[in-house]
């Protein structure tokens, strides 16, 4: 409590001096509204957090407590949740900004909030479903031995069995939040940008409208102070709380003497490895029956329909759909395809090769794990989506803007896949058991065998999880990055992505923009159910049972 | 008095966590004659395990030693191996490859052969190419014990091997040991088992080393005289005597105020 209390104390202290000194000594005309727009963003994504949370739980629980919500709303939420967040984004700035035209900002506002809540909402329910599924067959027994039913059943037995999963999955959506903030609250559509007061917008404006290369990085470095401080003060707290609650935690967070600033990975480790946790209960759950995928099918489709029917402005007829799928462009689409897949291939490699090369000397020699999970903890605070402007403007100073983009594009990639690479394959180290480790040192195991016959296997489940959860992230980053407004034009890397946001932004061209949505949903889903949930369903024997 | 293998000499070992200092053992000394079957039991947290592990190399002693035919053991060698609780397979190799692993490390050619020779004696032919995970609890003992076996040690040492089966494997697998430390063809006939189970000790060992509660120490000594088989004797008040024999050394109480020495 005390230590918790300085904590609090210090950092309150550092983060308001910060905004002092940034806002007395940066030249800038909007600088002095920074904790107006400060306040607004936290916010934008409090009220959203408590949206997702409350319609997280609600549908979490129904879903795993009720057998007909289960066969739909769990494979429908599986599918909507693989498609990329931004993909949809600019479907839903055209029917916000139809419905409610600048100059009000209610529109934007509302596209804002919706594009978090739908980034922020999965982690909640995947959690709580998770661990009302997961609940021990002994309690279950226990409650209905002692004729615990409907309301009473809830509260004495889901609720408190959830609750750490609903921190753990909070925190992530949270952190979900802030990752995206700086794409919900500036946006070009149709040639014109609109932006909503708040450290992203203005963010943005610095790198983009100022071109000032400096006040971006120090609003980065300010958002991430802020981020790292707020997850201190809220979700660190919380998490102890449960820890020290008459329920037990599902997840064990004590590293002994592996970490020095505890208070920082606590939060993470727990938080990302419950978030493992839900993948894993979805992975073993994913049998549906075909009732179960005829529903969910029909559902979608109806979603679309509906979708499509609310978004356009009118109701399109097949004639205009077919002109409009009958853009110019849409013979390059394979092309596409192929340079957007390269560019995520690309990434994926170097990530799991520095990822994996991490996690081995993580896991043969204790030192090097002492540097890696700080590392981890701050790379993970600064909100990548953030750092494009920032890393554009900085690597097209050797590289020349058009070559610039494309290497900033796979940096970006890079940096976003790699984190869940590294968590997962660092759990895994930390998981390797004692008794593996001693079966290496009794027989002999030293070198590059120890490395192939027991480190490399330990973690090739997490390696896969990992890859499955990057790639996921990955799309929605390849969205962003392959398209940039640049000065008074829009400098783009031919891909699925920059064509998406040009089609959207550009030519509010609905039917195109649906087709691609569905090609890159299609692709995400049949890489996962073709190359992750095989490899998964492989290894899977390989998971050390304790 | 037959010849010795082991010598354990004045073994003490202390944990240290955070703060506090875990004495786990103190003052560990005894001998293991060639081809004895010894077998040490002690309450659970006496140090039985971490003396096992200090006998393999696995742990260093903080002083003492332990020497193999004169030799001081610093680091694991193939001359002693373990057989696990948890039994210790990977999870990621077949029962053929989890025998096979420790022979490659040792760069043994005929690897192959001689892991299907060993897993065939444990009677698991038919079953090499299965993963720990789709084989029962006894098997993977059984697995376990081939891979020892295969090392060709001179010591075998095994902690706690039947406490995570069912009684009925248990017993199995006790007959399948004590097979094999009586088979002469094999070069391994040095047994050490750690057990908490005093009947199964009993039964099996021709030695019952008894270790105190917390900080380990030896504090009896049984010399047990049954007739091998044992398994007529199952039923005999002798072998009641010797039960009853480890069982009061066990439940001596410390007088109290008193911290050091016992009277054995």
């Amino acid at each position: 409590m005390r230590r918790y209390l300085v904590g609090l104390g210090v950092g309150l202290l550092l983060l308001s001096s910060a905004y002092l000194l940034v806002m007395s000594y940066v030249r800038n005309p909007e600088i002095q509204c920074l904790p107006y727009y400060t306040f607004r963003t936290i916010l934008r994504i409090t009220v959203t957090l408590v949206l997702s949370i409350s319609t997280g739980l609600a549908f979490g629980i129904l879903a795993a407590t009720n057998k007909y919500a289960n066969a739909t709303i769990v494979p429908f939420f599986d599918v909507l949740q693989s498609v990329p967040i931004l993909g949809y984004f600019p479907a839903v700035i055209m029917f916000f900004i139809s419905a409610f035209p600048p100059p009000s900002e209610l529109g934007i506002e509302l596209s804002a909030i919706l594009l978090l809540y739908t980034s922020m909402m999965w982690a909640i329910f995947f959690g709580v479903f998770g661990a009302v599924k997961t609940l021990p067959v002994n309690i279950l027994e226990a409650s209905q031995a002692f004729g615990l039913r409907g309301f009473n059943y809830i509260r004495h037995i889901v609720l408190p069995a959830i609750i750490p999963a609903l921190i753990s999955g909070s925190t992530l959506a949270w952190c979900d939040g802030w990752f995206f903030m700086i794409v919900a609250e500036y946006i070009t559509y149709g040639g014109q940008t609109y932006s909503i007061p708040g450290l992203g917008s203005y963010l943005a404006r610095a790198a983009w409208e100022y071109n000032d290369m400096g006040l971006a990085v120090i609003l980065l470095t300010l958002i991430t102070l802020l981020v790292f401080f707020l997850n201190f003060l809220t979700w660190h707290r919380l998490t102890e709380r449960i820890h020290s609650g008459i329920f037990k935690p599902l997840i064990k967070t004590s590293f002994p003497n592996f970490f020095k600033p505890k208070w920082i990975n606590h939060l993470r480790f727990q938080s990302s490895f419950r978030f493992h946790g839900a993948i894993l209960a979805t992975t073993s759950r994913k049998k549906y029956k075909i009732m179960e995928w005829i529903i969910a099918l029909v559902l979608i489709i109806f979603t679309v329909i509906g979708l499509t029917y609310l978004l356009s402005p009118r109701i399109p007829s097949l004639d205009a759909i077919i002109q409009d799928l009958s853009d110019p462009e849409m013979r390059n689409l394979p092309m596409y395809t192929a340079y957007t897949m390269t560019r995520l291939t690309t990434a994926y490699f170097i990530s799991l090769g520095v990822a994996i090369t991490m996690g081995v000397l993580a896991a043969e020699h204790k030192r090097f794990a002492t540097i890696f999970y700080p590392i981890y903890d701050i790379g993970q605070a600064v909100p990548i989506l953030s750092l494009f402007p920032i890393l554009f403007m900085a690597i097209s100073k050797y590289f020349g803007a058009r070559l610039g983009l494309e290497v900033t594009c796979i940096v970006m990639l890079v940096l976003d896949m790699i984190w869940y690479m590294f968590l997962n394959i660092m759990n895994a180290v930390r998981a390797i058991p004692d008794d593996v480790r001693e079966v290496a040192r009794l027989f002999g195991f030293k070198g590059i065998k120890r490395i192939t016959h027991i480190v490399i296997p330990a973690i090739l489940p997490a390696i896969v999880t990992g890859s499955m959860l990057s790639w996921a992230t990955g799309w929605n980053t390849v969205i962003f990055s392959e398209y940039m407004p640049y000065g008074r034009e829009v400098l783009m890397l031919p891909g699925l992505g920059s064509f998406l946001d040009k089609v959207a932004y550009e030519y509010g061209n609905t039917a195109l923009l649906m087709l691609i949505l569905a090609l890159i949903t299609s692709i995400v889903i049949l890489m996962e159910k073709f190359v992750w949930r095989a490899l998964l369903k492989k290894f899977e024997r390989y998971r050390v049972e304790v | 008095m037959p010849a010795l293998i082991l010598e354990i000499r004045h073994v003490t070992k202390t944990f240290v966590e955070e703060k506090s200092k875990i004495e786990v053992l103190d003052d560990v000394s005894f001998d293991v004659g060639v081809d004895e079957f010894l077998c040490i039991v002690g309450p659970s947290g006496c140090g039985k395990s971490t003396l096992l592990r200090i006998i393999a190399g696995l742990e260093k002693a903080d002083s003492g030693e332990v020497l193999l035919t004169g030799e001081p053991i610093l680091a694991p060698t193939p001359k002693i191996t373990m057989i696990f609780q948890l039994f210790g397979l990977l999870p990621w190799k077949t029962a053929i490859e989890n025998v096979e692993v420790p022979l490659e490390v040792l760069g043994i050619k005929n690897r192959r052969e001689m892991a299907m020779t060993y897993l065939k004696m444990v009677g698991l032919d038919g079953f090499e190419n299965a993963y720990p995970h789709d084989l029962s609890g006894g098997m993977k003992q059984r697995v376990g014990i081939a891979r020892a076996l295969a090392l060709q040690p001179e010591v075998l040492l095994m902690d706690e091997p039947f406490s995570s089966l069912d009684e009925l494997t248990a017993k199995t697998l006790r007959s399948l040991v004590l097979d094999i430390w009586k088979n002469p063809t094999l070069p391994t006939n040095t047994f050490i088992m750690v057990s908490h189970n005093v009947e199964e000790a009993v039964f099996m060992a021709d030695r019952v080393l008894v270790m105190s509660p917390r900080p380990g120490r030896v504090i009896g000594n049984v010399d047990i005289k049954i007739p091998r088989p044992r398994v007529k004797y199952l039923r005999d008040p002798i072998y009641f005597k010797y039960c009853d024999d480890v069982i009061s050394l066990l439940e001596q109480k410390r007088p109290v105020g008193e911290k050091k020495g016992f009277c054995s």
